[in-house]
């Protein structure tokens, strides 16, 4: 071993190329995006020294006679230094070097030929650079070695990369599949796209796409969208961002879609395609819509694959979620019928939207749907109707009582909804006109007329005997007057949430967690079975004298209830409500034996 | 037929992604089957929502729920597999120490009640010890601190313990406390790198170290620090559990770019809406730090509930406002938190502030 002698770490570059060009795309189909990028960038840079150049791209497909797949530009080319230092260093790219041009280029890793290593075990590329105006042509292969020489005949200034496709990907390479590839990779770029096969051009990419031109219709529009999309939209929004630079088409949805659905979108970095995703460019309650856009400023990820998430990128957000409420506020004075159309179908994410943002909610205000014991109807309609809107935030709550609700003349919000009960508590805060009551079984009892208090004294002891028997069931009685009065008896559970009803449920000093929530006030409160003192058979409660017949009829009564609410009758009630039945059969043979 | 209820609740949960639906979905689940008296289904629903809850800023639920697991496992041992909820008995030991109603000798039964469990499965008692170190880091109690971190040490890492990051961003948070800011920003590489990561960590790490840059005068690396954790944050932008950290971030840009500041304030503060506990008391400490550099008559936007502390009846709250709102809660837990805890930490931490 020689003394202070330093030595380089050894890299198995074939290892690396595998890992870089594996593992950093998830798509066998990432390098057409990759060369279409590297050939953008070259025909950028040969701009910068000749404005008026028409860009153009050719690819070449391999065919029976030509086995190699060509790839060619009429960009800037590249000279020696350039192949040494941006082709063959990892992680180096001309395009990285100065901070105001690389604001030009798409891509600045310097890893994206890697990429083609996928597809083939040998990378050539040949090129003239405008300055150097020398043909080189450099052979890499993914064992990691690459060699640079000059071409003695004459080649074009740009560059072409030639590719041999690896069996198991040759279906990439033929002309149905590729063309496909390549439109959607390139479909929105300034350069012109000609493929070739069996000498036969074909120019498949020319026009400027119709959805970034100010000049394109709303029909038009909508015709683009449905030709992208297959979905006939409700509306095309055009826009565009000052942060990031972003212009494209915003198209709401005919159709009703899932909070968790990801919608697909066509989201492109300088003309080029990047994402189907969103990449966080639209707010997070805008799944009713989908939207294509190119953006010029904002940044991309290592593997090109998704936008970086910085600052820019949430400023351009706020902008489209600002324009996206303008058209909303907008479309309603504008054209009745669609905005009609889209609370109906997206009445979910605007509610979202509208606890987002109040200034929304004031416009939206009177036409949010809720789903009420009477159907579907707007906040106006309910409002107009009665002056309140009750609501139950607990779905559970709201089968308990809709059916008494309605029988009271009272239409009540089912806002166990995402969103619903959030929305309404906001309102009411917001809203100091509005008066807005959320109900629980036990409030809606309170809405229940009190007997007057001649009825009081009547009905004294015939409550004190009921209640004894109702604390059997740790059950408070009422005697009321509501609605229908055919019903004897209405039962609430007490008001309990979530948690009350876990801790009541511990056993005493079960666990340490146990002790220190029991160790908490307590809340007392029963649960309230609810006579309806206009009901025939209670006021003939009143006349039994029997104890044994009171009890059994109260307790079918307090059974019948529980059914009546949709509470669950576990084995216990039905118990009861069998021996009660078995009492009052007893009873009814001795009468009948004692006559 | 409850069961098929119960399923499709489930299936919804699997399709929303805001976790206060999933929690709200759950509970009525969880209804369902106490209703139907089936234990086994309210032990499996209340385990789901203790690992929802925790990604909030705030638990209500997941106390009781973790009570009644308990008791589920304890009356029917073989229905269920204790080791199934050890690592949550870690977070609800967390709660109880947050909790300034809960005592010490509370506190100090269900520790003990965790080591047999921890014991009888195997398992060492470094997860005992991490709670202690975090209850001292809460309490910035330094001779607590070195104690508890020399038990930490003194015990080999297993399945219960924190994890390898949490760990290390507590020594990250010891060394600070010591005065060892380089010590710190030396320990937190690792972190900072990527090397560990969890997820609270980075962004912890990063927060702590871009303020403490700023007070250490290493103004560069703040700038560094506050950089990746924003990032961190923008990864979680929906995930409240990043509340303290944002609150934390937002009281360094206070002192660096103040319209940021009341940008982040404005964003995050509505996400404080919950108990009275530990975490509340640094937010209180950091919201009125912060607003001793906005100017008195200042005015914050914020859409707060009517169950948030601040919450007036309106949504415009001038500086004054609200850093008198968090001095008086800063005080008030401060005072709770020694009373139970039988010491002045808190309110040392609040002279030092």
């Amino acid at each position: 071993m020689e003394e202070e002698k330093s030595y380089h770490f050894q890299v198995n570059l074939k290892g690396m190329i595998a890992l870089l060009s594996e593992h950093l795309y998830s798509d066998p189909n990432t390098f057409i995006r990759e060369l279409l990028q590297n050939a953008v960038d070259a025909i950028t840079a040969l701009k910068h020294l000749d404005e008026g150049h028409a860009g153009k791209i050719t690819v070449i497909l391999p065919d029976e006679e030509e086995t190699n797949f060509i790839f060619q530009d009429n960009g800037i080319g590249l000279q020696e230094a350039d192949i040494h230092q941006f082709l063959s260093i990892i992680g180096e790219s001309s395009k990285t070097k100065d901070i105001q041009d690389a604001k030009d280029f798409i891509g600045k890793f310097g890893i994206g030929l890697l990429s083609c290593f996928v597809v083939s075990d040998e990378i050539i590329v040949e090129t003239k650079s405008a300055l150097e105006q020398i043909p080189l042509r450099w052979t890499a292969r993914s064992e990691g070695d690459y060699k640079i020489e000059k071409v003695e005949r004459e080649i074009p200034i740009g560059t072409r990369v030639i590719l041999v496709p690896k069996k198991q990907y040759k279906y990439i390479f033929e002309a149905g599949y590729f063309e496909k590839k390549i439109r959607f990779y390139g479909d929105a770029l300034r350069e012109t796209i000609a493929l070739e096969i069996g000498g036969q051009a074909k120019i498949v990419h020319q026009e400027e796409p119709r959805w970034l031109s100010s000049l394109a219709s709303k029909t038009d529009l909508l015709t683009i969208g449905k030709d992208l999309f297959h979905v006939n939209f409700l509306d095309a929004v055009p826009f565009e961002t000052t942060a990031g630079r972003a212009k494209g088409v915003l198209y709401i949805l005919p159709h009703r879609t899932q909070f968790s659905s990801k919608q697909r979108h066509r989201i492109y970095l300088k003309r080029m395609f990047l994402s189907e995703e969103d990449q966080a460019l639209l707010p997070n309650w805008a799944f009713f819509v989908r939207m294509i856009v190119n953006t010029e400023e904002l940044s991309a990820t290592a593997s090109r694959e998704s936008l970086m998430k910085n600052d820019l990128l949430r400023q351009a957000r706020k902008e489209i979620a600002g324009l996206l409420k303008t058209y909303l506020q907008q479309i309603k004075k504008t054209d009745f019928d669609i905005y009609q159309r889209i609370i109906q179908t997206h009445y979910l994410h605007l509610k979202a939207f509208a606890l987002e943002d109040v200034d929304f909610l004031d416009i939206f205000l009177a036409d949010i749907p809720f789903e009420t014991n009477r159907g579907q109807r707007s906040f106006q309609n309910i409002i107009d109707y009665q002056q309140n809107l009750y609501y139950c935030a607990d779905f559970e709550d709201f089968k308990q009582i809709d059916r008494m609700a309605d029988t009271q003349g009272m239409i009540l919000v089912n806002a166990s909804y995402t969103f619903d009960a959030e929305l309404l508590r906001k309102i009411k805060q917001r809203y100091s006109n509005y008066t807005v009551t959320e109900m629980s079984p036990g409030q809606l009892l309170g809405t229940f007329q009190a007997i007057h208090e001649d009825e009081e004294d009547y009905f004294r002891t015939f409550k004190d005997d009921v209640q004894k028997i109702l604390d059997d069931y740790n059950c408070n009685l009422e005697i009321r007057r509501f609605k229908p009065v055919d019903t004897p008896a209405i039962f609430t559970k007490m008001d309990h949430n979530n948690v009350q009803n876990t801790i009541s449920q511990l056993k005493e000093n079960a666990n340490p967690f146990a002790r220190v929530l029991q160790s908490a006030p307590k809340n007392k409160a029963k649960n309230t079975l609810c006579l309806n003192v206009d009901n025939g058979l209670v006021h003939s409660l009143t006349e039994i004298k029997d104890h044994y017949m009171l009890r059994s009829v109260i307790e079918l009564l307090y059974v019948q209830a529980l059914i009546l609410g949709k509470y669950p009758v576990q084995e216990r009630e039905m118990k009861v409500m069998n021996d009660a039945m078995k009492s009052l059969i007893v009873m009814g043979l001795d009468n009948f034996v004692n006559l | 037929m409850y069961t098929l209820k119960i399923q499709k609740l489930r299936n919804q949960i699997d399709r929303v992604d805001n976790t206060l639906e999933k929690v709200n979905l759950l509970t009525q689940a969880i209804r369902i089957a106490d209703e139907n008296e089936d234990i086994e289904w309210g032990y499996d629903l209340r385990l789901d929502l203790i690992n929802q809850e925790i990604d909030l800023a705030f638990s209500t639920e997941s106390l009781p729920a973790f009570a009644w697991i308990l008791q589920a496992y304890d009356d029917h041992p073989e229905l269920f597999n204790e080791e199934d909820f050890l690592w949550q008995y870690k977070w609800m030991m967390s709660e109880l120490y947050d909790n300034p109603a809960v005592s010490r000798e509370q506190i100090e039964a269900a520790l003990a009640d965790f080591e047999g469990r921890l014991l009888r499965n195997g398992y060492g008692k470094r997860a005992i010890h991490n709670e202690e170190l975090s209850d001292a880091l809460a309490q910035k109690d330094l001779p607590a601190i070195e104690r508890a971190l020399a038990d930490v040490k003194a015990i080999q890492r297993d399945d219960m313990s924190d994890c390898e990051a949490c760990e290390m961003d507590a020594e990250v948070s010891v060394a600070l406390l010591q005065n060892g800011y380089a010590l710190a920003c030396e320990k937190a590489l690792p972190l900072l790198e990527g090397q560990f990561s969890c997820s609270h960590v980075p962004l912890r790490t990063a927060v702590n170290l871009a303020y403490e840059g700023y007070k250490n005068g290493d103004r560069e690396q703040a700038v560094k620090m506050a950089e990746q954790a924003e990032k961190e944050i923008y990864k979680k932008e929906k995930d409240s559990a990043i509340l303290l950290s944002a609150i934390k971030l937002a009281t360094y840009f206070s002192y660096t770019d103040v319209a940021k500041a009341k940008e982040w304030i404005e964003r995050y503060l509505p996400w404080a809406d919950g108990p009275e506990n530990r975490s509340m008391f640094q937010l209180a400490c950091l919201m009125q730090e912060a607003m001793s550099n906005f100017s008195p008559d200042e005015e914050f936007t914020v859409e707060l509930s009517d169950t948030h502390s601040l919450f007036q009846g309106k949504n415009i709250y001038t500086t004054k406002e609200i850093a008198v709102h968090y001095k008086n809660q800063a005080h008030r837990l401060a005072q709770r938190f020694d009373e139970r805890n039988g010491n002045e930490n808190f309110r040392k931490q609040l002279l030092q502030a």
